[in-house]
């Protein structure tokens, strides 16, 4: 018998051979842009990298790129920009540009030089949205811990064809044993790392295969910027922390001009010491810093003294950004790029390619944005001093 | 020879209805191909089963896919819009096990007609193409049978008179070894672990056909079909220590039924007619358990579990009725209506229970159980249309068929008209030679949520909603066709446009969300056009030999994948078969088919930017860049009968699929060579199948 499962299991091995096949002329040099300009007095950082064919034979070089290199018209007319200053990693150039784009203006962006074919783009700043009211509501999930549910209005119908993009940071207060205020606020990725946070629904565990995935789709944003898992190392930008995730919403999800969304807030402060979890994507340590649990030479410091958490308080500040239809769609894409594997294998539909430079590679799209305020928690509570056998018993629970 | 091929045989023939064919020999039809039984029954088969699917996937202008599944596309279509018509009634599940099998046994079939252009306006509700399958009636004086034995499955198909010469019945039944031939090896692999971890599973697959045709007089009679398919596919593993057990579970089951009564009746000796009613189904369920828990004095104590089913089903049931009109040698008249309900439903039923559940519940005083009732969407749809069509024989040799069909899709939260116009003209040149020209424009209402190019059972049909609208298709065909002697050569081109296509675009391919579906969707549009040639040198009953050949584009447009139109991942540019069938000897039979096509397209990272000394990042350009090494096989199939001393027949078949062992390649991914040279790489998984497989005829 153990001969007969050897010869099948060579046989398996056989048939999955490897064919080398060269697929050489798929491809030409390029240029990668990406420019998001906003309306407002933003500074829109501006990425342009040379893209090698992938199967060149030879290996790719590197090559200089300056202002000369790059031309932004708004509305036809040329912008003449004040002083950009490129830095670069490897082949991907960053600067930034200067000015103030207004609601409607049409921004063409080229990129060109001797060597590789010019690629263009152009885009339009959307108006920006405006937030009507924000509700929140306390809202139990059924995982086991309370959460909020949030319903953000805004000041008109969302019309078909408009695309947005919805942000929550998440501030938190932690009070402890000696009443000193620790840290003074935090920013975290609550969308992501709530894992069971769907916004749109309020999500349970058999809810998942009714999951409106589209409100999955998330990117880190920051001004001018996108950063996705895929694109990482290519953005050579390690300031993660400075994006934000930024929700994807097409205008079918929105109710009217509402659309409401559920945050799981609320974890077990008595986690703080050891690190906050925060569904697994999220290792924070009280002093800032992300631990790598691989580091064979890590050694956690012994704290000085013992401080008891005994509650905290929230405030939320919620972003509502609107994308015009190219953005939209690449960051679609940058998002499905990073989940849809199953793609790789051609088994389903390949959609992580959009771009819509001609003769190029990237994105140049318009993005506008409004902000809430920092809205305090409605269920927040004032921390009590416990008594010393209280305190006594939770620092042995420690 | 064209007659044969081109005319569907009439039930009731009558002298004056045969005068009538005569005369309309060579009907006006772009595009259509006909296949009996007796061929179909003699193609290579894969696993010893002939398969109709894939005897199509051999013809040109049609493009089959991932190997060895029942992918059909037609004309750059996607492969969900082939109308398949058992008997008359639409077939939505037309594979078993991921599309290894097609859903139609061959033992059953009569003929089948496959129209891939020139659509006549009596079809309607799918884009690309139109798959008619004709059962076989009973023998109404004998009975016969059938019995086989293949690799991986066996069939049974018996005939014979209930009521001599009156009423018939022919039934088929089909069924797979699979899960007989698992039993052994999970044995083999529970010894081996000492039953602990404990492996169970396995697959079955089986289908019947039936068929009940009575004659009230020669002029009306009544047929009866019914067809009934499963797929039952189970996997599980549980593992017991001394303090706690885990139970894991998969369970998923599919299929399709369709049953119809249809009766046929000759009022006239210029009009005849048919009236059916009919139901078809096709439903799936997927589903898995999960159970760990602990174990005191070995009694299991659940504590966490969870079942989880997803369900989706189509229910359909129709009146239709089709009337045959030759008021004249110079008309052909057909005209009919129908009327189908479309009832769409997908649910799923969840249940968690546990000790662990309960120790929740004291912990904060809430019921932390959810034992959910079945929860879901319906969705009911009405279908009425109407068609009229005359074949009209003009002056110079030139034949028209024009006609028009007309229908409505009404949901709760709306209603599409569509209004299909066909035409078709055929200049009969010489008596040998004959130049045809078509314009179809198709509509379909429905569409499949699926986000996988296989055939899953959690793929499930929806009706189309306000956000994905309905899906329209105009092709335009011509070509010129030559019948010189024992040969027959077809040269054709098509130009087809489609809108309103759907493509997955949400995360989650092997779940694609039931509820508001269509917000994981992005609706484009597609393209294609080409050339197709067909030579078929026949000697009858002797030899047939025929080479197909496709020269074709197949272009897709997403706005949301892509700005600029892209080729299609089934841009098979050429395509080439060989198809041979030699009845060499008396008992002996021999068919090969050989086919190559220019890879299938596959999305590889176009570009490399380099961001460091040692580091870079890949980036894609456009959907399906790239191009899939050549795909090509040889099958050969032997048979050899014998009559026995009682004039049954026994008979051997050996078939052989790719002969030659070439891997084709199924997917492919990113590789770079010794020198660091980005290179693709691609997996072939299919290697040679040889099977044996017995039969007896009786």
């Amino acid at each position: 018998m153990k001969k007969i499962c050897l010869f099948i299991a060579l046989g398996l091995l056989a048939g999955a051979c490897e064919i080398p096949f060269s697929i050489d002329d798929i491809s030409e040099p390029r240029f990668f842009v990406e420019f998001i300009p906003t309306a407002g007095d933003q500074e829109t950082a501006i990425k342009v990298a040379y893209a090698d064919a992938a199967y060149a034979k030879k290996p790719s070089a590197f090559y200089d790129i300056s202002t000369n290199n790059f031309r932004v018209e708004v509305n036809g007319k040329r912008v003449a920009p004040e002083k950009m200053e490129w830095d670069h990693q490897g082949n991907v150039w960053k600067s930034s540009l200067k000015g103030k784009f207004v609601p409607g203006d049409q921004v063409s962006v080229t990129v060109e030089d001797n060597k590789t074919p010019a690629a263009s783009a152009s885009t339009t700043i959307p108006e920006p949205p405006k937030i009507a009211s924000i509700d929140i509501t306390k809202s139990d999930d059924k995982e086991g811990s309370d959460g909020r549910r949030f319903v953000v209005k805004l000041d008109r119908v969302v019309a078909d064809g408009e695309y947005y993009g919805i942000s929550i940071t998440l501030v938190d207060e932690y009070y402890t044993a000696e009443l000193s205020l620790m840290p003074p606020s935090m920013k975290i990725d609550t969308l992501r790392s709530s894992y069971h946070t769907t916004p749109g629904q309020v999500a349970t565990m058999s809810d998942i295969n009714n999951l409106d995935l589209d409100g999955f789709a998330s990117v880190n944003y920051t001004y001018g910027g996108l950063i996705s898992e895929s694109s990482f190392y290519m953005l050579g930008d390690m300031m993660v922390s400075s994006y934000s995730p930024m929700v994807l919403l097409a205008s079918r999800q929105f109710d009217g001009n509402s659309y409401s969304f559920y945050l799981n807030a609320n974890f077990d402060i008595s986690d703080m010491f050891d690190g906050v979890d925060f569904g697994g994507d999220t290792d924070y340590q009280p002093d800032d810093t992300y631990v790598d649990p691989d580091d064979e030479y890590y050694e956690p410091e012994e704290p000085e003294s013992y401080s008891i958490p005994i509650g905290s308080k929230s405030w939320y500040k919620i972003e509502v950004f609107r994308l015009s239809e190219e953005l939209y769609n690449y960051c679609k894409a940058q998002y499905l790029m990073d989940y849809n594997i199953l793609a790789n294998f051609g088994v389903t539909p390949p959609n992580f390619t959009y771009s819509n430079v001609r003769n190029g590679l990237g994105i140049v799209g318009g993005i506008s944005m409004c902000s809430s305020e920092l809205i305090p928690d409605p269920f927040n509570k004032e921390p009590e001093m416990p008594s010393f056998t209280d305190l006594m018993n939770m620092l042995k629970q420690q | 020879m064209f007659a044969q091929e081109v005319e569907k045989r009439d039930t009731l023939d009558t002298s004056y209805v045969t005068a009538v064919k005569e005369k309309m020999r060579n009907t006006t039809q772009t595009g259509l191909m006909r296949l009996d039984g007796n061929k179909l029954r003699t193609t290579v088969a894969a696993f010893g089963t002939p398969d109709l699917i894939k005897s199509l996937q051999m013809l040109p202008g049609v493009a089959a896919g991932n190997e060895l599944m029942s992918g059909l596309y037609v004309h750059g279509g996607d492969g969900n819009d082939n109308l398949f018509l058992l008997d008359g009634v639409p077939l939505y599940n037309v594979a078993h096990f991921g599309g290894f099998f097609s859903s139609f046994n061959t033992d059953m079939v009569e003929n089948l007609d496959f129209y891939k252009s020139g659509f006549p306006a009596r079809f309607g509700g799918r884009l690309s193409s139109v798959v008619d399958v004709e059962t076989s009636e009973g023998n109404m004086k004998e009975y016969h049978g059938n019995f086989s034995l293949g690799l991986i499955d066996g069939r049974l198909q018996v005939e014979g008179p209930i009521v001599m010469e009156k009423t018939s019945f022919n039934i088929g039944l089909r069924r797979s070894w699979m899960d007989v031939i698992t039993v052994p090896a999970l044995l083999y692999v529970n010894h081996e672990n000492g039953g602990n971890p404990k492996a169970s599973g396995g697959y079955a697959m089986w289908d019947m056909n039936a068929r009940v045709t009575h004659k009230f007089s020669k002029d009306s009679k009544l047929n009866a079909c019914f067809y009934w398919g499963r797929d039952d596919l189970k996997a599980g593993i549980k593992e017991v220590d001394s303090e706690s057990f885990m139970d894991i579970g998969l369970r998923t089951n599919w299929g399709s039924l369709t049953s119809s009564v249809a009766w046929e009746a000759k009022y006239g000796p210029k009009v005849n007619g048919k009236l059916m009613a009919y139901f078809t189904r096709s439903d799936s369920d997927v589903g898995y358990t999960f159970d760990v828990g602990s174990v005191k004095e070995k009694k299991e104590d659940s504590m966490l579990y969870f079942s989880d089913d997803e369900i989706c089903d189509v229910n359909d049931t129709g009146i239709k009725y089709d009337l045959n009109w030759y008021p004249n040698s110079s008309n052909h008249v057909r005209a009919g209506a129908s009327v189908a309900m479309h009832n769409y439903a997908t649910g799923r039923k969840y249940e968690q229970k546990g000790t662990l559940f309960e120790l929740f519940d004291e912990t904060d005083g809430k019921d932390k159980t959810d034992n959910a009732a079945p929860t879901g969407e319906k969705y009911l749809a009405w279908e009425p249309a109407v068609y009229l069509e005359d074949e009209i024989f003009l002056a110079y040799n030139f034949t028209l068929n024009a006609g028009v069909r007309m229908a409505l899709f009404g949901t709760s939260r709306k209603t599409w008209p569509s209004i299909e116009p066909r035409a078709a003209l055929k200049w009969l040149i010489t008596n040998d030679i004959c130049a045809k020209l078509s314009y179809t424009r198709m509509g379909q209402f429905i569409h499949m949520v699926s986000a996988m190019y296989i055939d899953l059972p959690t793929n499930s049909w929806m009706p189309s909603t306000p956000e994905a609208g309905p899906m329209v298709s105009d092709q335009v065909a011509g070509g010129l066709y030559f019948t010189p002697g024992n040969f027959k050569i077809n040269v054709e081109g098509w130009y087809k446009t489609m809108e309103g296509m759907l493509a997955y675009n949400g995360a989650n391919a092997f779940y694609p969300p039931l509820v508001n579906w269509e917000k994981s969707f992005t609706s484009g549009s597609g393209k294609s056009y080409g050339l197709e040639l067909e030579t078929t040198y026949s000697i009858p009953n002797k030899l047939e030999l025929s080479a197909y050949y496709t020269l074709s584009w197949s272009w897709r447009q997403f706005d949301a994948y892509y700005m600029f139109p892209f080729l299609d991942r089934n841009d098979n540019r050429h395509k080439v078969n060989l198809v041979g069938n030699w009845n060499f000897a008396e008992g002996w039979f021999m068919s090969f088919n050989w086919s190559w096509h220019t890879g299938n397209r596959i999305t590889m990272p176009s570009h490399i930017i380099r961001t460091g000394d040692d580091y870079s990042t890949s980036v894609y350009e456009s959907p399906f860049n790239a191009k899939l090494p050549d795909y090509h096989r040889l099958d050969i199939s032997l048979d050899r009968k014998w009559v026995l001393f009682n004039g049954n027949i026994i008979h051997f078949n050996l078939s052989v699929y790719n002969v030659y062992n070439h891997m084709n390649a199924s997917f492919a991914m990113l590789d770079k060579d010794e020198n660091g040279n980005y290179r693709g790489m691609a997996y072939g998984l299919i290697p040679i199948i040889p099977t044996l497989s017995v039969g007896y005829k009786f």
